[in-house]
């Protein structure tokens, strides 16, 4: 998607029109410039130092064992779900309503594209397809994290079952603690980071329940028996993508760390949404 | 001429451009395919199904429609049904695995098509060689063909990729008796009798191939408890038949509960112990086999709240006091684990066991002379019924 950074800029260069004034010309530098995303905002990430952690389980869903240990490099992972607001600058630069990566319209709470955008513009972007999700990544500048990096930023170092621990004692008078997920009096989407006592160890919102979240890797129920201990980006090929986290639909069984689940990837819905991710360059060497 | 070719060509260019760039899916159909899968999630099949028909009625092109609602009417026993929704599934996306795989199962296991099935089947592992499931079931249909070789080969790699597959390893085992390679059928049934040792099946098999190579005593030993295994079997299924005719009936509900507990099938036997206790509370073997099922799910609190009707009940029974003990000191409350232990010795004092666990509750509470001094007294009841 950096083909559409070059495209924006190309377009700002050609549409300069000669003799402006100079003081125009600043306040235009500016309107686009605040609203051009910041793939460097690394305040809206989380940094996961490199590091061994348990990923799976023994005790629950079969396609979450065996429970293994996987060495990743350090990366960042966003500290929220996209939401709708930040979706819609990347639809708009895509063309709008024209645009293959609208996301689907809904009734109801779910409201309708692009208002929704406007009246819920902290709530977590759904409706998004897979392919979708990417193109949005690679706009920012960033991509979507792999299972692995996604179950790391969850769950830490310490096979946590959710990712505030091993409890779910969120219920105090029916009221939600820790996350958003299904109640039998019915279950809606929440603003992102609506939950701070349900934050991971590494400072993500929303980890569980809320949405579904897409990840990079193709969906395979028995992958962890033959999964590389570095660095996994999943199989190779594959025709549904992995969704992890539980969503405002799911008890919160589905919520857990290392729960997992093949989504088809060519559509999206009301119940799965994405954040981002992308490598930690190491910093350069001291200059003496 | 050459006017009307370039705005021939920007015609099409332009064209193709539209296709890629429109929403992918007609908008109501996407709706409803969200709404069935919602549905589905809350276990509404009936509002599952009749959205998602709609929306591959308004818009064929979603794969993922096609492929749920072919599961939904495999689940209904709408067979035919299911094998067309997964055939459209395959068409609407060529790459769609899991729709092969389900179209090959529906194919090969319901309507016995091995041709068709393993031409599927085929196409499912030519896309994703590591799919467990597909090679597992286009084993299967080698070894219906009688290609045992073939067989073979599938049902190994499948292995490879899922140690765990029961039905895998089973029909492995039974490619190789067919083989009469006895000692490979050995090893196999003895795996999978590890993973499941319920397998009745596999222990008639293993039996038989032990009996082949003149192992006459460890053959017997096989088929005795093949045959105690589908005994038990037997009792199961009809006993789930029996209560939901008669779901008032307490000593069938305890005696599945017993087989499930048995079978260490913890959910379904939490299940029916539980009816038992609802339908006759003042029995205290219900308590006590649900007691033991919760503190075999590591349920500590619930176990120990069993024991504890158990105990009201009959407070004079070392072994309930043991077992009280047991989960106390699972709940890290190790004041009252070495109280019910203490009850347990002054109920049954010639039982070694109960020392022992005396013993290292005190150690746990930090008592440690106490814990010596208990654990000589185990050591010294332990030599003399030596």
């Amino acid at each position: 998607m950096s083909v559409l950074h070059q495209s924006q800029n190309k377009t700002t260069v050609r549409t300069e029109p000669r003799g402006w004034p100079w003081t125009k010309l600043l306040i235009l530098f500016f309107i686009i410039v605040g609203f051009l995303p910041d793939a460097s905002a690394e305040s809206d990430l989380c940094l996961i130092p490199a590091g061994t952690f348990t990923m799976g389980s023994d005790d629950d869903l079969p396609n979450e064992a065996p429970a293994h240990k996987v060495y990743l490099d350090a990366y960042y992972i966003g500290k929220t779900e996209v939401t709708n607001a930040e979706y819609h600058l990347f639809w708009l630069e895509s063309g709008g309503t024209d645009s293959e990566h609208t996301p689907i319209s809904y009734e109801g709470e779910f409201g309708t594209w692009p208002e929704i955008a406007k009246t819920k513009p902290n709530y977590p972007v759904v409706g998004v397809s897979w392919d979708a999700a990417t193109a949005y990544a690679a706009w920012r500048g960033m991509r979507l994290p792999t299972e692995a990096e996604w179950e790391k930023a969850a769950r830490g170092t310490t096979a946590r079952r959710w990712p505030w621990g091993n409890t779910f004692t969120q219920r105090i008078k029916d009221a939600t603690l820790h996350a958003n997920v299904w109640k039998q009096s019915g279950a809606h989407l929440k603003p992102v980071g609506t939950y701070p006592t349900g934050v991971s160890p590494y400072g993500a919102h929303d980890m569980a329940g809320n949405v579904w979240e897409w990840v990079a890797d193709w969906y395979s129920e028995n992958f962890y028996h033959h999964s590389p201990g570095r660095n996994p980006k999943g199989p190779t090929v594959g025709s549904r993508r992995v969704v992890r986290g539980g969503s405002w639909l799911n008890p919160e069984t589905f919520a857990r760390c290392s729960t997992r689940f093949g989504q088809h990837t060519a559509i999206g819905t009301s119940f799965i949404g994405f954040r981002l991710a992308k490598d930690a360059t190491p910093p350069p060497p001291h200059e003496n | 001429m050459q006017l009307f070719k370039c705005t021939f060509t920007l015609f099409i260019f332009l064209q193709v451009l539209l296709a890629i760039a429109a929403p992918r899916y007609h908008p109501e159909a996407a709706r409803l395919y969200d709404a069935g899968v919602r549905a589905l999630t809350h276990g509404e099949h009936e509002k599952a199904q009749t959205a998602l028909e709609q929306a591959v009625e308004l818009d064929g092109s979603i794969a993922d429609a096609h492929c749920i609602l072919g599961v939904i009417y495999k689940g209904a026993e709408e067979i035919h049904a299911a094998a067309e929704a997964f055939q459209r599934a395959t068409i609407a996306d060529e790459n769609y695995i899991e729709a092969y795989y389900e179209l090959g199962d529906v194919l090969l296991i319901h309507l016995g098509d091995t041709v068709q099935a393993t031409q599927v089947l085929q196409k499912a592992v030519a896309i994703d060689a590591d799919h467990a499931r597909a090679r597992t079931l286009l084993g299967i249909a080698y070894f219906r063909d009688n290609l045992t070789e073939a067989a073979i080969n599938e049902l190994q790699h499948a292995i490879k990729l899922d140690p765990t597959s029961q039905i895998a390893r089973y029909t492995l085992g039974t490619a190789f008796l067919q083989q009469e390679a006895w000692q490979s059928a050995i090893d196999t049934f003895k795996k999978l009798i590890e993973i499941d040792p319920f397998h009745a099946k596999a222990h008639f098999s293993l039996g038989t191939a032990y009996r082949r190579i003149g192992e006459i005593e460890v053959a017997r030993k096989s088929l005795q408890r093949f045959e105690v295994l589908s005994v038990e079997a037997e009792q199961l299924t009809h006993l789930k038949r029996f209560v939901q005719q008669n779901p008032t009936n307490t000593e069938a509900w305890y005696r599945l509960g017993r087989i499930q507990l048995k079978r260490q099938l913890w959910r379904e036997a939490t299940q029916s112990l539980e009816r038992y206790v609802t339908l006759a509370p003042q029995e205290t073997r219900g308590y006590e086999a649900l007691g033991y099922v919760h503190f075999q799910q590591q349920n500590y609190k619930q176990a120990t709240a069993m024991y504890q009707k158990v105990i009201q009940q009959k407070p004079n029974v070392a072994t309930y006091r043991n077992s009280l003990g047991g989960a106390y000191l699972m709940l890290e409350q190790y004041p009252k684990a070495i109280e019910q232990y203490q009850n347990a010795i002054h109920l049954k004092p010639s039982e070694p066991r109960f020392y022992l666990n005396l013993s290292k509750a005190y150690e746990l509470a930090g008592a440690q002379a106490e814990a010596e001094k208990t654990y000589k007294e185990y050591e010294r009841l332990t030599s003399k019924s030596k």
